[in-house]
């Protein structure tokens, strides 16, 4: 029997968008412009890490990144973890991932292995220019537009070269719109859409790549991973065909599309500007069928993403969750904790609670013992560039800060695990 | 294989809330320990060995799994041990060691007299008790009375176990009669006897066994053996450890731990006269003579029965008690060195010198590395602690220079939840009582120089002479909460 009441859903997930360049941007970029105007928009959205592998961990499974355990990348999420989709395609709906995922390590052409009841439909590919065999994007090229595909890629993958040359770059960022990674992923959805069942509800999530490494390597090694615009424009392009389809939709039942980004612009990640707003802050907001326009300006994290979807599918939210459902009727949590663990790029956490935000760069207790701290206002100082925790007039605010992160990492601990007893 | 090359046995010796200072080696002058004194002067004295929680479930958790407090899941007493956690005596089990435990184990729920869960832990014997006043069937203890001594379990248990009065042993001010039964009836006793039993279990040379035999004593409730107790002179016990007005100097919560024990559901200091502390604290150092006995007939089997040389003896406790100090008894989110430093003792012959005595801070989570060690198992990417056999060896020059304990509303609740968490570095000790977003409660501090104030008498928190100390103990804090996270889980892509 049809049950109306659980609405669909889109997920738009970019692989790596700031909060402030998609603003930035947004007057070029009509169908997003529209979709965020007709939405309810979390202002101060934060990922709890700046890099992709453990930030989509958490967007996926409501988790911290100390928790679900995947604390940088090409770590893959524990296999007794539960995403999701996997909730979702176990509840009835029909799932449905196109494009990025990244859930596990990619590097070498690494194909990501899926999980049990994950997808009910899965076309995955890392991004454009990730050369494993499962790259449905590619297979999909090939099959499209040959050519175009064997000027790109002459040659077979080799999992030990997997340096890309730049004219290959160069041409797969001058590729037609119609032909680009952001348009299939596009296409892809609308084709599910319009082929979709009117009996069961639907979840289909949309994995834009719009980063310039387009899936190839990370930002460690080229000059940062910036935004290209032209596939920013071609995804926009690529969802405006997605809300075409839903009103099209032979089903009357409700769709709720949600956008988001895993973690903020990539570039810069390497430089000693850890975890700035840039970095962290990522686009989040949702449109209800009921409309219900609004900002909210309270910080919140995108490990409340996952228990906002399983509310909106009207499941029972999970005991192994950590984060809060947006549509909840308390006020959100109004901090947000990110972390930033990476072998390369060193140890930073950062807290934003208020107009404030520090920053801490761990030292090593062994040799200069310290750690560096950064302490801005974001009101009057939202580009960072004044650093307070420097102006002795600010030690106590800079302590209070302290004392609150330490506060906040306690809360994020594990314990998930009920209390059953006493002792 | 030669003798010499066997892998060695592993006795792990573990009493429930003793405190690091309870030994005649460690302090205690008045102590009846001669055995544990024999044991510390054949291999190495740990004199700053800090358990990662205050109580018994997360401490015991830390113990098995390796991981801190934060990361093994387990936070709380009553809280059952998460799934996939691997306990260090399922590695040595797959290694081919013999595993046994006797006593209490305490990983997962035992409120209302139920049993205790059984964990994939390994053991081809498990004799558990919760203890001595723990009414379930499964009780090996009362199933080893009932044959051992009936006529006094029939005393001890006339009926058949009052599911309402499980809280029995916390509510009692002083010794139940469980407590005070000949010691040829009692449960350190039985932990002893059938410790025994285990280590003459014949083997073949290359199946080494480990045991884990857990005391229950000296927890409360505060009462021995008549024999132990005069053994023990009360006026040799100095009062117990506090000044005037101490309280008033602390965070708020530490009167509500001195009116009332165990957030308001056992007796308080406060409830106590001067009288009835003097004696609990004989019956404790009683208690303590009892275990030290018991532990020396064990040494003695292990010694008669050849292994002793090749086996790697250690002794410890899960966490302390107050006993009086800070006007305060039994433990809570208290995080003084009554509660927080343990004993510990490691002896193997030909690897550790004797009368070796190690100042350095080292913590429970390194115990599973030290056995994992010893046994020639690789430690596995779960145990976050490190193997302590160089440092009893001799030294380790680049060994940790902080210990950390985090209680989280691990005892029983209050409202609002209580969460503090101890950092003690070189002289220093930091204590944060946690605020919001962690829990409701009124976030405060204490700050401790242990070189001038070993008792932790004088907070010196908000002592605005210490403010750069305060300051500087925090950034470490948060240097050694990112230090400490969980980040087993194998990078096995670059990206």
């Amino acid at each position: 029997m049809s049950d109306l009441r659980r609405p669909n859903i889109i997920v738009a997930v970019f692989d790596a968008l700031g909060a402030s360049t998609l603003d930035d941007l947004l007057h070029e970029l009509p169908a997003l412009a529209e979709l965020q105007g007709a939405s309810s928009v979390w202002s101060n959205a934060y990922s709890p890490n700046p890099e992709g592998g453990p930030a989509r961990a958490s967007l996926f499974t409501g988790l911290d990144p100390c928790v679900h355990g995947v604390w940088t990348d090409g770590v893959a999420l524990p296999a007794y973890e539960y995403t999701f989709p996997q909730r979702l395609t176990q509840s009835g709906y029909i799932t449905w991932l196109v494009g990025r995922r990244q859930l596990s390590g990619s590097s070498h052409w690494t194909t990501e292995p899926m999980r049990p009841d994950e997808y009910s439909h899965c076309e995955w590919a890392h991004g454009p220019l990730h050369r494993s065999r499962q790259n449905a994007y590619l297979n999909w090229l090939q099959e499209t537009a040959g050519a175009a595909f064997s000027a790109i890629f002459p040659l077979q993958a080799n999992p030990d070269d997997t340096i890309i040359p730049p004219e290959h770059y160069q041409a797969m960022a001058d590729i037609d719109d119609q032909l680009s990674f952001n348009h299939w992923v596009g296409e892809r959805i609308g084709t599910m859409i319009n082929n979709a069942s009117t009996t069961e509800p639907f979840v289909g999530i949309a994995g834009f790549v719009v980063g310039e490494a387009m899936g190839a390597r990370p930002s460690s090694d080229c000059s940062g991973e910036a935004v290209n615009r032209r596939a920013l424009q071609q995804a926009d392009s690529a969802l405006g065909d997605v809300i075409a389809a839903l009103a099209e939709a032979p089903c009357d039942r409700d769709t709720v599309v949600i956008v988001t980004a895993a973690r903020g612009n990539a570039s810069g990640i390497n430089s000693a500007r850890a975890l700035t707003e840039s970095q962290i802050k990522v686009p989040l907001f949702v449109r209800l069928p009921e409309g219900n326009s609004r900002i909210i300006d309270a910080a919140v994290s995108t490990i409340d993403l996952a228990p906002t979807i399983l509310q909106l599918a009207q499941l029972p939210l999970p005991q192994r969750r950590q984060g809060a459902s947006l549509l909840a009727d308390e006020l959100p949590r109004g901090w947000a904790l990110s972390r930033q663990r990476s072998g390369r790029y060193g140890w930073h956490s950062a807290l934003r609670i208020g107009h404030w935000k520090l920053v801490v760069s761990h030292g090593n207790y062994q040799a200069d013992g310290s750690p560096s701290y950064r302490l801005y206002d974001l009101t009057a100082d939202p580009g960072e560039n004044n650093n307070l925790a420097i102006d002795g007039a600010y030690a106590d605010q800079l302590e209070d800060m302290i004392d609150r992160l330490i506060d906040a990492r306690c809360a994020m601990e594990d314990r998930t695990e009920p209390r059953i007893a006493k002792f | 294989m030669t003798r010499h090359n066997r892998r060695p046995n592993i006795l792990f010796i573990c009493t429930d809330q003793q405190r690091g200072d309870s030994l005649h080696c460690t302090g205690a002058s008045w102590a009846v320990t001669p055995n544990l004194d024999k044991l510390a002067s054949q291999g190495a004295l740990f004199r700053n060995c800090y358990v990662q929680n205050p109580v018994c479930c997360p401490s015991r958790a830390s113990l098995f799994t390796g991981k801190y407090v934060a990361n093994h899941g387990l936070y709380a007493n009553g809280v059952p041990l998460p799934a996939n956690r691997k306990l260090f005596t399922r590695t040595l089990a797959d290694a081919g060691y013999d595993c046994g435990m006797i006593g209490k184990q305490h990983l997962s729920p035992c409120d209302s007299w139920q049993t205790e869960l059984r964990q994939d832990d390994g053991y081809r014997v498990f004799e558990w008790a919760h203890g001595p006043n723990h009414r379930a069937l499964e009780n090996d203890y009362h199933r080893w009375l009932r044959k051992a001594q009936p006529d006094i379990y029939a005393a001890l248990f006339p009926d058949r176990g009052a599911n309402e009065n499980t809280e029995y042993g916390n509510r009692a001010k002083a010794g139940t009669p469980v407590d005070r039964v000949p010691k040829e009836a009692h449960y350190s006793h039985w932990v002893a006897e059938r410790a025994i039993d285990f280590i003459e279990h014949p083997r073949d040379d290359a199946e080494p066994f480990c045991l884990v035999a857990n005391f229950f004593d000296p927890h409360h409730p505060f009462g021995a053996p008549q024999e132990f107790r005069d053994k023990i002179s009360a006026d040799s016990i100095p009062a117990p450890n506090t000044r005037a007005n101490e309280l008033d100097s602390k965070p708020a919560p530490h009167r509500a731990c001195s009116e009332k024990s165990y957030s308001g559901t056992a007796p308080g200091f406060q409830e106590y006269s001067a009288d009835e502390i003097r004696e609990i604290r004989a019956q404790y150092w009683a208690m303590i003579a009892l275990v030290d006995h018991e532990v020396g007939r064990m040494l003695e089997a292990l010694e008669h029965s050849g292994l002793a040389q090749n086996t790697l003896v250690v002794f410890s406790s899960d966490h302390g008690e107050m006993l009086g100090n800070h006007q305060q008894l039994l433990k809570g989110p208290q995080l003084y060195d009554d509660l927080t430093r343990v004993p510990l003792i490691i002896r193997w012959p030909d690897h550790i010198d004797a009368g070796a005595v190690v100042d350095e801070l080292v913590q429970w989570v390194d115990l599973p590395a030290t056995f994992l060690d010893a046994s020639g198992c690789a430690k596995g990417r779960g145990v976050q602690g490190q193997s302590l056999l160089p440092l009893a060896a001799g030294g380790h020059p680049h060994w940790r220079q902080w210990a950390l304990s985090e209680y989280r509303y691990s005892g029983f609740a209050t409202d609002p939840l209580i969460m503090t968490t101890m950092l003690r570095h070189q002289q220093w000790k930091l204590i944060v009582w946690h605020g919001p977003p962690a829990t409701n409660g009124v976030r405060d501090g204490e700050l401790y120089n242990l070189a001038d104030d070993p008792g932790e008498l004088i907070n010196l928190f908000h002592d605005p002479e210490y403010t750069g100390t305060r300051r500087k103990m925090k950034g470490l804090l948060l240097d050694v909460m990112a230090e400490t996270e969980d980040r087993m889980e194998p990078q096995s892509r670059l990206w």
